[in-house]
Parts: structure tokens; C-alpha cells; sequence
């Protein structure tokens, strides 16, 4: 019998500033703050079968947001605006058998049940009528639950199997099913591709996310060191959320009423080739990958791409060892762009310049992310008395320095933008784009002891 | 087994980079954009036409010369607006909309017709208007002269308001439009439940009016347009602001058109409005 128990805690915090003028400067910080406590424990029954069981507990204790104003005229006219503050409880307890039926046959299949239970202490607003589940309008009907009572849990049933059937000694068949549940999600404004969206956790008003998938594997080695696999899988998904048109996401006390459920769908394949052994090593990785939404209310009610849909994703490792001492290392990475909505024209309304948009949710990409790394390593010479090891490493990030896009965002031309932008005419309408890691050169000095 | 990682030196200093970029972005077919608003005041109605152009085209605004235009109204009126110039098309004589009616305009241009209707609003007067001092920053404004106004509600709900303010003849947006509907209650620019003629007793106790959110000297004039406006229009300034304050962070709704009343894939918004107004030299 094995055991492995671990306590982990951990908090998680972004935010941002935005100045939206001289005297205008705002920022949101959000928060999750976890602690948890996770037990795995295997029992092998016989040489041919293992049974796994174990379990988790997490506390989540999320701060959906601070909207503060950050300077002095700013706080003149705005007070600060905190969200209530929420705690949930996260369970999990699972138990799975690993069996061995013969040399060509192996299957593992199990069952998880998870539960998530929202807690009170908290304001909490409805979106629907606890009644009749009919939409309300905004902060009409609210709860207060008292601190520790949990008002509202989900329980959801995860079963999961997987077989592998070896054809011969080096190529193998294998076949997966599982549901999962996810407590927490995420939604983006699909406006400026930003990776700092805002996270939700189910409760009253929002459902768990349901997600079955099924894969299946082939796997080949080759003599000569090399490992290979191709998988494909598919992925049915519901109680996807995502934000409504001109949904007012700053400074709203009720984001839930902000959102819209509907489903997802996502498939794709992926190709894998490693060389592990002899002095070259290295692998190569491609996937590609489909996520698609339909929600009522948006995109037309059509199917559209999801924000973190990246169709292509490619990535290089190679590794030379010139001696005991010496390595160098060399990768490449390559990934489509992030999928964000564009203005499809302009439209001059109220004395500015208006963006005028498709039907079409996420109906661009920015410019896909790529970069190449290189780096060396001289490691210290090994003695067996010698109690401290340690090795120097010269690399470069983002070798041809790619101007890899963080953000891009359409909006009006300022004066304040002529400094970096001198062609450009205050007025004029054009797309901006934050860089945020160009070409780095760095020497790291490892010590371990 | 420790680690320790030294980092010993960047050769770059890590910042953020903004720039213009150039991108081969999906573009719509030009369509027709329509900015009018006829209003209780007897005055000439004036409506633009204009057309939508790639977000990246740079060339000057193309306006609409050879539209036929004309309102009609459950009252009786029919009128046609003529071109006057870059787009503009006005009306002949002064007319005014009367609350309650409905009133259609209709575009036809290059052989679409696109159609807009709108219902009068019913008219709610200004009854005061007066100014007061702020002796100190109470958390939402700070210190300083402000105006204010008072009116009376219908009892009914389903009224909104728009607030245009002038402080000598310059209108002041600064925090866009001032919005108002009949939920807002006690914080409404209506200010109902103050009591507009004893304001140094009223301020004593602690009340505050909401006046409109600038600062004033003694001896300007202000100037304060009240448009009753429909349901509809509320919402469309409300959110094509919330377009225009795109600021490229995730405080910024997602991309979307404001819903609007104009038929037939036309962009803007023609609105019947109820229109009051109300001056005041501020004084010491």
C-alpha cells in the first residue's frame, strides 16, 4: 500500500491598472485563494491489479474583483466597488482498479464523484426567479445566507475508463472515456484577446460544466530510439458561459446577469515524435485543435470558435550533448492566434467614430505566436565528495525577436499616441498592439546543495 | 536537495510595447447610417445620412446627397426633408412632434427603403433649477459650486431621460452622456425628494441634491436641455458609449452593435424626443 497525502495552499491574484485619461486611472485586482488537502492511496491486490482511491478537499475563497480608482481625481468621483467576496467548498473522492489481463491487454476504469457547495456569508443575486426560473432584471432578488451555510451544492458523477490493447511488442492501441465536472470557469470580453479574464464559480445561477471525451491512441516505438504516437479525441461540453452583447462588465456588482449558458463542442488530433536516447535528443509536437460554442443569444444563436480555441500548436525540442558537461538546447513553439471579435466597419455617430460589428462572435484571430530559444549549459565538474553541484547557463529567449502580440485593441487615435506612433492622425481610427517579451539574452548561474 | 537560481543579468528591460498595426480585417459592404432626432420644439427637423467605411480607411466621412426622406406622424404630419448639404436634410418649415404620437421616418436610397418608428415621449417639465456649494469632497464629487435641477415624475414607471448640460453655451460630456430613468429613485437628476427652496436646511441635514457633474463658477451661465426620451434610445446611448470607451482592457464589453431602430441593416438611431430646458446665472 502506498500513500501520498499533501496540503497545498495557494493564491492566486491579477489585476490591472487602465488610465483612461490624465486624471482617469482605474484598476480591478481578483483573486482565488485555495487551500487543499489531497490524499492518493494505491493497494495492489495482486500483481496484475491495483485499485486506486483517494480524495480531496479544497476551500476556494474567491474575490471576484476590487474596482478601485487610482488617482486623486479618479477617487473624486468614483468610490471603490467590491464585489462580495465568496467561499465554496470543493470535494472529491475517487476509486479506480488498474488490471492487467494479459500481456496485450491492460484496462483501468473507475468512478469520481465531485461536489462543489457554495457557502454563505455573502449577498447573494439572482439572474432567474428561484421560482419559476425565469430571467429577472438585475439586483430585484437577493439572499443573504448566513456565514458557513452551505446554500447550494452540486454533485456530479465522473465515471472514466481506458483500455490498451498491444498489437505487438512496440505498437499498442489505447482507447479513453471520461466525464468531468468543472466548478470554475472562465469568460472574456473577446474584445482585445487579453489572457486576464474573469472567473466564475457556480452556484444559484450557474451550473456546472459537464464535459464527456473520448480518445483514442496509437503508439509505436522504433529501434532506433524514436517513440511515436498519434491520438484523436472529441469533447461534448455544456453550461458553457460566456458574456451577452454590450454586456457591462466595469463596475457591476452582478456579473452573473451578464452571462449566457449554452453548449461546446471540441476535437482534434495530435502527433507526437521523440528521439530520447544518444547524444541528440529531442521531440517534435503538433496538434491540432477545434473548440467550438453555441450559445443562444450570441453569434445569432450560430456555432462559433471559442476564445481559447488554437487551431495550430507546434512545438520543437532538441537537445545536444557535446560532453558530460556541455549541452545546448534549442526549441521552437508555434500556436495560432487567439480568436477575438473585429470592427467590420466604421461609422461616424454622436460626433465619433463607432465600430460597427458582425453577427459573428470571435470572427478573427490575431497574428499567431511563435518564437524560437536557444541556450547552453556548462555544468560544474561532477566529484563524488563534492557536496555543492552547480552549472551556468547562457541562453536567448525569442531568438529573432517576434513581435508577439499580448493584446491587440481597436479604438480612436489620441494625442497622447503620436509620441510612439508619429505618422498617425489624432481622430483616425486604427489597432493597437502591446508587446510584451521581445528578444531577452540571459545567464542564469544554478547552485544546488 | 535545494535549488537557487540566480538570474544574473537582462540585457532588456522588460515593458510593455504598444503600437499601431496593420491587419487584413474582415470588411461589411458600405451601409447607411442615420443620425436624426425631431423634437417637441417648433424648429426646422434635421436628420444626416451618411455611409459606414472600413475601420482602416482613412478618407474623409462619405455622406448621402440623393436620398428621398420624409417623416409622417399619427397626427397628420407629412413632410419631406431636403437636402441642404454633406448629408444634412431638413424640413421646409418648423414643425414639432406632439407626446403620445408616432412618427416615421423613411429613407429610401439606392432602391432600399429603410424605415425607423419612434413614439413621442410625454412631456415632463423642469420646475426649478438652482445652484448650491459644496463645502467639501463628499466621496462621489468634489468641492465646488454645482447645479442642479428639480422635476416631478410620472408615478407610472417606464420614463427615461437624457440630460444635456451647458456651462457657458460649451456643453459638458466629460463622463458622457447624463442618463436617467425613473429606477434611479432618490439619485435621480429629477431630485424629487429635495427640498429646492430651503437648500441651506436641506444641506444642513445632510442632504444633497444631485446636481450634474461639474464644478460652476458665480457668474457663469448654465444651460440644462431635459429630453424625455423612449426606452429604446436609453439603451442605445447607453451602450454605444460603452462602445466608444473602448479602451482595448477587459473592462470593455464585448464587440457588439447597439440594438437600434432603423430597418433594414441600417446603422444610428432616429429618435422623437420631448425636449425642456432651464438657465441659471450661478450665484455667490
Amino acid at each position: 500500500m502506498f500513500v501520498n497525502t499533501s496540503l497545498v495552499y495557494s493564491d492566486f491574484n491579477y489585476g490591472f491598472d487602465i488610465k483612461f485619461a490624465e486624471n482617469a486611472s482605474f484598476g480591478l485586482d481578483q483573486a482565488i485563494n485555495d487551500i487543499y488537502i489531497k490524499s492518493d492511496w494505491t493497494n495492489y491486490l495482486n500483481p496484475n491489479s491495483k485499485l486506486n482511491f483517494g480524495g480531496q478537499v479544497t476551500y476556494h475563497r474567491f474575490n471576484p474583483g476590487l474596482f478601485s480608482a487610482n488617482n486623486e481625481d479618479s477617487r473624486a468621483i468614483f468610490q471603490d466597488i467590491q464585489l462580495e467576496k465568496k467561499k465554496a467548498l470543493e470535494n472529491g473522492l475517487y476509486v479506480d482498479h488498474e488490471y492487467t489481463h494479459s500481456k496485450r491487454l491492460n484496462m483501468r476504469y473507475g468512478l469520481r464523484v465531485s461536489s462543489f457547495s457554495n457557502i454563505g456569508g455573502s449577498e447573494f443575486v439572482y439572474t432567474k426567479d428561484p421560482q419559476t426560473n425565469e430571467p429577472i432584471s438585475a439586483l430585484t432578488v437577493k439572499d443573504s445566507f448566513s456565514n458557513g451555510d452551505f446554500y447550494n451544492t452540486y454533485i456530479g458523477l465522473e465515471p472514466r475508463a481506458s483500455i490498451s490493447y498491444n498489437l505487438a511488442s512496440t505498437l499498442a492501441l489505447k482507447g479513453s472515456y471520461n466525464r468531468t465536472f468543472q466548478y470554475i470557469q472562465q469568460a472574456s470580453n473577446t474584445a482585445s484577446a487579453f489572457p486576464t479574464d474573469q472567473w466564475f464559480s457556480v452556484n444559484k445561477n450557474i451550473k456546472p460544466q459537464k464535459a464527456d471525451q473520448v480518445a483514442l491512441g496509437i503508439f509505436k516505438n522504433f529501434d532506433i530510439g524514436l517513440e511515436t504516437s498519434m491520438e484523436i479525441y472529441y469533447k461534448w461540453m455544456d453550461q458553457q458561459i460566456d458574456y451577452r452583447d454590450n454586456a457591462q462588465i466595469a463596475f457591476n456588482e452582478n456579473l452573473d446577469g451578464e452571462l449566457l449558458l449554452g453548449k461546446g463542442w471540441a476535437y482534434g488530433a495530435e502527433f507526437y515524435v521523440a528521439k530520447t536516447e544518444g547524444k541528440s535528443s529531442g521531440f517534435i509536437s503538433y496538434t491540432w485543435a477545434k473548440t467550438m460554442r453555441q450559445i443562444e443569444g450570441i453569434s445569432g444563436g450560430d456555432p462559433y470558435v471559442a476564445n481559447f480555441d488554437r487551431r495550430h500548436n507546434l512545438s520543437l525540442v532538441f537537445t545536444q550533448k557535446f560532453s558530460k558537461r556541455l549541452l545546448a538546447t534549442a526549441s521552437f513553439v508555434y500556436s495560432s492566434g487567439q480568436p477575438f471579435t473585429t470592427p467590420i466597419s466604421k461609422y461616424y455617430y454622436g460626433e465619433k467614430w463607432n465600430a460597427e460589428y458582425d453577427q459573428v462572435r470571435n470572427n478573427y484571430r490575431i497574428p499567431a505566436y511563435h518564437r524560437a530559444d536557444i541556450g547552453v549549459t556548462l555544468k560544474s565538474k561532477e566529484k563524488p565528495d563534492k557536496r555543492f553541484k552547480s552549472n551556468w547557463n547562457f541562453s536567448i529567449y525569442n531568438l529573432y525577436n517576434r513581435d508577439n502580440p499580448y493584446a491587440i485593441y481597436f479604438r480612436t487615435v489620441e494625442t497622447e499616441d503620436l509620441e510612439k506612433n508619429p505618422d498617425a492622425i489624432v481622430g483616425n481610427t486604427a489597432a493597437f498592439q502591446t508587446t510584451l517579451f521581445r528578444m531577452i539574452p540571459a545567464i542564469t548561474w544554478n547552485f544546488e546543495f | 536537495m535545494k535549488k537557487f537560481n540566480l538570474i544574473l543579468g537582462f540585457a532588456i528591460v522588460l515593458s510593455a510595447c504598444e503600437r499601431i498595426v496593420e491587419l487584413e480585417i474582415p470588411s461589411s459592404d458600405p451601409t447607411i447610417v442615420v443620425e436624426g432626432q425631431i423634437t417637441s420644439q417648433l424648429e426646422p427637423w434635421e436628420i444626416r445620412l451618411t455611409m459606414s467605411q472600413p475601420y482602416f480607411d482613412q478618407s474623409t466621412l462619405a455622406f448621402v446627397a440623393s436620398a428621398d426622406v420624409s417623416i409622417v406622424g399619427t397626427d397628420g404630419t407629412d413632410v419631406n426633408l431636403i437636402h441642404t448639404d454633406s448629408g444634412y436634410y431638413k424640413t421646409e418649415f418648423s414643425q414639432q412632434c406632439l407626446p403620445g404620437e408616432t412618427y416615421t421616418l423613411s429613407v429610401k436610397y439606392d432602391g432600399e427603403e429603410y424605415l425607423a418608428t419612434e413614439q413621442a415621449p410625454l412631456a415632463f417639465p423642469i420646475d426649478t433649477i438652482a445652484s448650491y456649494y459644496l463645502p467639501e469632497n463628499n466621496g462621489f464629487i468634489e468641492e465646488g459650486y454645482y447645479v442642479f435641477i428639480q422635476g416631478r415624475e410620472r408615478v407610472e414607471k417606464g420614463d427615461y431621460y437624457l440630460f444635456k448640460a451647458y456651462r457657458n453655451d460649451t456643453l459638458k460630456d466629460d463622463f458622457g452622456s447624463n442618463l436617467d430613468n425613473d429606477e434611479f429613485g432618490s439619485v435621480s437628476f429629477l431630485n424629487e425628494d429635495f427640498d429646492i427652496n430651503n437648500i441651506a436646511s436641506e444641506l444642513s441635514k445632510g442632504k444633497t441634491p444631485r446636481p450634474f457633474p461639474f464644478t460652476v463658477e458665480p457668474g457663469d451661465t448654465v444651460r440644462i436641455e431635459q429630453y424625455a426620451i423612449s426606452e429604446k434610445h436609453f439603451k442605445y446611448i447607453f451602450d454605444i458609449e460603452a462602445q466608444q470607451g473602448r479602451s482595448g482592457t477587459p473592462f470593455d464589453p464585448p464587440p457588439a452593435n447597439p440594438n437600434n431602430n432603423i430597418s433594414n441593416g441600417g446603422l444610428g438611431y432616429f429618435s422623437v424626443v420631448h425636449k425642456e430646458e432651464a438657465q441659471i446665472v450661478v450665484d455667490e
